[in-house]
């Protein structure tokens, strides 16, 4: 599959705050970026050296790996037109 | 310019120095110079200058070198510097100036504007950067004095600020933090989870962070400030908080009692075994009620008080004892503990409820049976004491035996004395160890023989003989001890238990050892035995039976036993059995009375079921033999016919016994009278039909609402005013049905009904049925009674009624008002016409005496308009051709409105004549056109209609003052803006007008209405707004006799001829007026002040011809008196009447009297002069 967007969610253990980043995201990117996308969640608490490696300060944190310029964004994903302006996204608008 | 700015000027040249000072001084700038850069600087340290203009070249040091000095000293680091030189103007010196830290460089020669302009522009960058700075400082100090940890973030993400917060909360240095890239801070939208973790460096746990978002701008580019609060602890609190809440929820859901909360006399939780306690069908039913439904009136006294109590502080109540109201009405007994604790603002109330009617019912049954119980042992002890008795002394010899081992139970006195043995060595031994009583002699045949006798009557279940044998039985030692030879004759019986099988052995013996001498004296041994064995079956026989029946009241105890058990445990009165073997059936004394039968009848199967009304019979049958057969047990409630005939509902349940092996072996069961309670079924369901019925045919709406605002019953009057269907409308919500009640007094209300618990009761108008519902609303514990009646008609009558009482009271006013301001009038008015005529010469001064008259005239209409309205003018009225007088209206109609009002007149050939004033008419006409015109400012269609009404009782009785009949309707409707609902009550009100000021008075319809009113008709109107207004004026008819109304005469002469007028007023202005006037006509004038002068007068001169006289006067006498009294002196006088306003003097009904002349005040001469020759000219 051709994955046009590479986003990647850290999260501090699982938390119902956890489930909700990752069904929030999980939204945002079926309904505004078409399907082509990969999204990857880590758990910093799982797996601390991802987060130090990504310098993750806090969580829920999103990471646009791809398309380049890396972005990121923290706090409350409901909000899907902050987070596409945060990460520098352009939603993929099906008429 | 903001404050004075403070200027050092530094200049080796004096006479520079001084110019430039001049020069600053002059536009208002506080200056000093200093010539020296030494001096500058202490200078610079003590005025602490805004700005320096300062020499490059100086004679101690240089121009740069105090500048850097200054610069060294933070204390005047803020201070602007700019340098001058004529010399060293080159780029180079202007940038080493600059780099030294100056703001400016100044090349001179320099102009004085430009010098200024500098100066300013210097001035103004020292501002702003000290603001600048100043405002960074406040970031500053607020910033890093924060708990909270700030980042400002960058649009990358980046960041480029954090506070020392937030070293500590990420556990990073500045530094670090500066290094990494954190991300755009999302704000949570309101209401959202704004938190985040934050994720410190190292092993340090994640921090839970509340993070808020501004916008600002950082470096002169747009960033966010994230602000990130630690609320770890508070979230472990609430956490913490939550799970005990949870914890303390879950024990009370498991609790087997009822547990609620009773916050401010509302149900705010129930545990779901409360919910089931209480037959609710879930908790939530039971949520929002008031917590007194849940127990018995009886003791809501003692609730209130013990309530009021737990709410004044924290404390655990003591255990009571009460009764619950479950939702299906029936009583519960518990044990009630209530504990009161504080909750936010509130005194909550956590009550628990321990079920106890089971134990008590339970205890009072137990007792009762116990009591049974303790009759029926102490019956069996006394019978078996009796028997026991009957048996030991009775005369034969008897030993009771166990059948297994042969241990004696009972004995009898005479075996005792035939034996020479006591009791209690013998009882409770082995019938074969006692028989061994000499062990020397022991005769081991009859041992033998014994034995054998037993085990033969074990097999065969019947008596056994024993051929007469001899024993060596012991001598009692005071019959001299040893043993004697005795003969026995021993009969072994069996005694047969309830079930048929062996219980005992009855050893009974004959001592046959002087009988047997006998015989063998006489040789009739064998007859003699016979005898005896016939008398012994018969004693056997007697024991047998007696035995039973030993046996019989043991069974029975035992049977009883069982009862009480099975009545324990099913905890219902009355219990049966019925054991399958036999089908034998046992009653408890409550059966026997259920059945209203007496002890001694014997139950079996089909007697129980015969009981049953025949209608029951075939039910009870099949339920019983399924309990019988297949262990199904059955609960019914059936009714029964008692041995009385009477009639008696019961509760009937049956459940199977079985033995071990899974076997039925008994049915047993219970009934119960529960004739009381289904009566009392039969009397509510009766009560509430009665109720239904009641409540259908009251006269007013009826609609019940449960407290979930569910309608539960609507009654038919409801459904008629409501227009809603009781079918559909139950069980909705009542928000629902009547959406357009939302938001209303009826809602506020009603919600104030049920939540205060108070009746409620209220008039209001529902528009969407244009109705006036007169309201009371009753809380129950069930919900909410509404009644409700449509009294829109009394609203009506009643609105009426205030509105004409109210423009009657402003018609007294005002008639009284105008009676004086028309006297003044008239005198204002004649003298301003006086004077007019008499200044004809006086071009200047006569237009100022005609501005009087005018004023005047315009009051006199006014009062006129008044007094119309007040009914109080004087109306002639004559039979008018109201169509005529329409079509004469045309032409100055036409005229009036306007080309764009189109004119529509439908008359109606039906129409007659009306028996009204026809000069008023017209004017009321013309009024009303007008207002229809006003209506219409873009155009539109004008319509005057005409025609014949019947106006019945029914609109008689929707206004007030109308006798019912024909009336001639003249009718003008526009097609206007109309007007607003709350504004048509009103209209008629005088000074009431919607117009602009100054475009009306605000007296036209008032007039249109005092006047039609006046005449005896109705004015009625209707308006839909931007639709139109109609105007109906309702007239009586003509009586077909009336003459129609003459046209008026005109052009007569109308000066006096000498004629001798009696002037009769009793206001000295107006009379001297009257007087100089009607001498001016040429008329000889007598005056009088009021009637008994008059009258004197009169007698005196007999040549009066006419009276012209006041109707209203002082002195007995009012004029239309006066006028009679005259009329008597002097027959052929002549009377013309004047007044301010009529009274009923000379108007009866709205019409002056026959022939009665009346002259209003105030009047123009000309009005004068033609109604004195008028009244002298009549005949």
């Amino acid at each position: 599959m051709d994955d046009e967007y590479l986003l990647r969610l850290y999260i501090a253990g699982k938390t119902p705050r956890s489930d909700r980043a990752i069904a929030e995201l999980e939204q945002l990117c079926v309904e505004e970026l078409g399907g082509r996308y990969r999204v990857e969640v880590i758990d910093i608490k799982e797996n601390p050296t991802a987060g130090k490696n990504a310098e993750i300060l806090a969580t829920p944190t999103v990471v646009k790996q791809l398309p380049l310029p890396v972005r990121r964004v923290i706090g409350d994903l409901s909000e899907t037109e902050k987070v596409l302006i945060g990460l520098d996204l352009v939603p993929v608008r099906r008429n | 310019m903001t404050a004075t700015a403070s200027i050092l000027v530094v200049d080796d040249n004096a006479a520079a120095l001084k110019a430039m000072l001049r020069l600053l001084a002059r536009e208002g700038y506080e200056v000093s110079g200093a010539a020296t850069g030494q001096l500058a600087l202490e200078m610079a340290r003590e005025k602490r200058p805004s700005l320096v203009l300062m020499d490059v070249v100086l004679p101690d040091r240089s121009g740069p070198e105090v500048l850097a000095a200054m610069r060294a000293e933070p204390a005047l680091d803020n201070i602007a510097v700019v340098l001058m030189s004529a010399t060293k103007t080159g780029p180079d010196s202007q940038a080493a100036g600059l780099d030294a830290g100056a703001e400016g460089f100044i090349a001179r020669p320099v102009g004085n504007e430009e010098l200024l302009a500098r100066v300013r522009l210097h001035l103004r960058q020292r501002d702003l950067t000290n603001s600048l700075r100043d405002s960074e400082a406040r970031f500053h100090s607020l910033v890093d004095g924060l708990v909270d940890a700030v980042l400002v973030v960058d649009e990358a993400g980046n960041v480029r600020y954090a506070n020392p917060a937030a070293e500590t909360m990420f556990q990073r240095s500045v530094e670090q933090l500066l290094a990494m890239p954190f991300g755009i801070p999302l704000e949570a939208r309101e209401g959202a989870d704004s938190q985040v973790v934050l994720v410190p460096r190292g092993a340090a746990a994640p921090i839970v962070a509340e993070m808020s978002v501004a916008r600002l701008s950082w470096d002169g580019k747009p960033a966010l400030l994230a602000s990130l609060r630690d609320i770890s602890e508070q979230q472990q609190a609430r956490d913490a908080l939550r799970a005990s809440e949870q914890r303390y929820r879950g024990m009370m859901e498991n609790l087997p009692d009822l547990v609620y909360i009773n916050r401010a006399d509302r149900i705010v939780y129930v545990n779901s075994a409360g919910a089931s306690m209480l037959r609710a069908d879930s908790a939530e039913e039971l949520l929002g009620r008031s917590p007194y439904e849940l127990f018995h009136p009886d003791y809501h006294e003692t609730m209130r008080a013990r309530i009021a109590r737990a709410r004044t502080r924290p404390m655990v109540s003591p255990v009571t004892e009460t009764r619950l109201v479950a939702c299906d009405g029936s009583l519960i007994d518990v044990e009630v503990i209530a504990s009161s604790y504080r909750s936010g603002e509130h005194m909550d109330i956590q009550v628990i409820c321990r079920d106890v009617s089971a134990r008590k019912r339970a205890e009072a049954e137990r007792q009762e049976l116990l009591e049974r119980e303790q009759a029926a042992r102490r019956q069996a002890d006394e019978a078996s004491h009796y028997y026991r008795s009957l048996f030991e002394s009775a005369p034969g010899c008897y030993l009771v035996l166990t059948p297994d081992d042969y241990r004696i139970v009972a004995v009898s006195e005479a075996y005792l004395r035939a034996t020479s043995t006591r009791r209690e060595d013998i009882a409770g031994r082995g019938f074969f160890e006692v028989l061994a009583v000499d062990p020397t002699q022991g005769d081991a045949e009859g041992v033998r023989n014994m034995r054998a006798s037993l085990e033969r009557v074990k097999q065969t279940g019947r008596a056994d003989v024993i051929p007469v044998q001899s024993f060596a039985v012991r001598r009692p030692d005071d019959q001299g001890g040893g043993f004697e030879d005795r003969f026995w004759s021993p009969v072994n019986s069996p005694v047969l238990g309830p079930d048929g099988r062996l219980a005992y052995i009855i050893h009974r013996i004959e001592d046959v050892t002087d009988y047997l001498d006998y015989r063998s004296e006489i040789g009739e041994a064998d007859d003699a035995r016979m005898l005896l064995r016939s008398r012994a079956e018969q004693m056997e026989a007697d024991i047998i039976l007696r035995s039973r029946e030993i046996e019989e009241t043991n069974r029975r105890l035992e049977a009883s036993e069982a009862q009480l058990r099975m009545a324990s445990r099913i905890s219902r009165l009355g219990g049966w059995t019925m054991e399958l073997p036999d089908g034998r059936m046992t009653w408890s004394d409550e059966v026997y009375e259920i059945h209203e039968l007496s002890k001694d009848f014997i139950p079996s199967v089909d007697d129980g079921i015969r009981f049953f009304a025949p209608e029951h019979q075939e039910a009870m049958r099949k339920a019983f033999e399924a309990c019988a057969r297949d262990g199904i047990p059955y609960d019914m409630e059936l009714l029964k016919i008692t041995a009385k005939g009477r009639r008696v509902w019961v509760r009937t349940m049956g459940e199977a016994v079985r033995d071990d092996a899974g076997r039925i072996v008994r049915v047993q069961g219970a009934i119960q009278d529960i004739t009381a309670r289904k009566e009392a079924e039969a009397r509510s369901e009766a009560l509430q039909n009665r109720l239904a019925a009641m409540l259908e045919r009251i006269g007013e709406g009826f609609i019940a609402l449960d407290r979930d605002w569910r309608i539960t019953y609507v009654n038919r009057e409801a459904e008629r005013m409501m227009h809603i269907e009781r079918r559909t409308a139950v069980g909705r919500s009542f928000w629902d049905v009547f959406p357009d009640a939302v938001g209303t007094r009826f809602q506020q209300e009603y919600e104030r009904a049920m939540r205060d618990d108070v009746a409620v009761s209220l008039v209001e108008y529902f528009a969407p049925l244009d109705l006036w519902a007169d309201v009371r609303a009753y809380p129950s514990d069930e919900g909410l009674a509404i009644y409700f009646r449509d009294v829109s008609r009394e609203r009506l009558l009643e609105e009426q009624a205030r509105q004409s009482r109210r423009l009657e009271s402003v018609g007294q006013l005002t008639g009284g008002v105008a009676h004086d301001f028309n006297n003044l009038l008239t005198v204002i008015l004649g003298n301003a016409e006086l004077l007019s005529e008499q200044l004809e010469a006086e071009p200047r001064l006569r237009p100022l005496a005609e501005m009087i008259s005018g004023a005047a005239q315009r009051g006199a209409e006014l009062t006129q308009s008044l007094l119309a309205f007040a009914r109080r003018q004087a109306l002639e009225p004559s039979a008018v051709d109201l169509n005529a007088l329409v079509a004469g209206m045309y032409g100055l109609l036409h005229r009036t409105l306007g080309e764009n009002i189109e004119i529509k007149f439908t008359p109606s050939v039906e129409v007659d004549r009306a028996m009204v004033d026809p000069a008023q008419l017209e004017s009321a006409l013309l009024n009303l056109c007008l207002n229809a015109r006003d209506a219409m400012p873009d155009g539109g269609r004008l319509t005057i209609e005409t025609g014949l009404r019947e106006l019945d009782g029914d609109f008689a009785n929707t206004n007030l003052d109308i006798v019912p009949g024909e009336y001639v309707m003249v009718a003008v409707s526009d097609t206007g803006t109309g007007i607003p609902q709350e504004h048509l009550s009103r209209v008629f009100e005088p000074f009431f007008t919607t117009k602009e000021k100054g475009k009306g008075t605000g007296l036209g319809l008032s007039m249109v209405y005092g006047f039609i009113k006046q005449s005896g008709g109705q004015l009625h109107i209707y308006s839909e707004p931007s639709e139109g207004t109609t105007l109906r004026m309702y007239l009586p008819q003509a009586p077909a006799t009336e003459p129609l109304a003459a046209a008026p005469v005109a052009g007569r002469p109308m000066t006096g001829g000498g004629e001798t007028i009696l002037l009769v007023e009793d206001d000295d202005m107006v009379r001297r007026y009257a007087h100089n006037q009607l001498v001016d006509l040429g008329y000889e004038v007598l005056d009088a002040a009021d009637g008994p002068e008059a009258l004197e007068v009169l007698r005196e001169r007999e040549d009066v011809d006419l009276l012209f006289t006041d109707i209203v006067m002082p002195g007995g006498i009012n004029g239309r008196q006066l006028a009679e009294a005259a009329c008597l002196l002097n027959p052929d006088l002549r009377v013309l009447y004047t007044s301010g306003y009529t009274e009923n003097a000379i108007v009866h009904h709205g019409r002056l009297d026959p022939g009665v002349q009346l002259l209003s005040k105030p009047y123009r001469r000309a009005e004068l002069a033609e109604r004195i020759r008028l009244a002298l000219d009549r005949h």
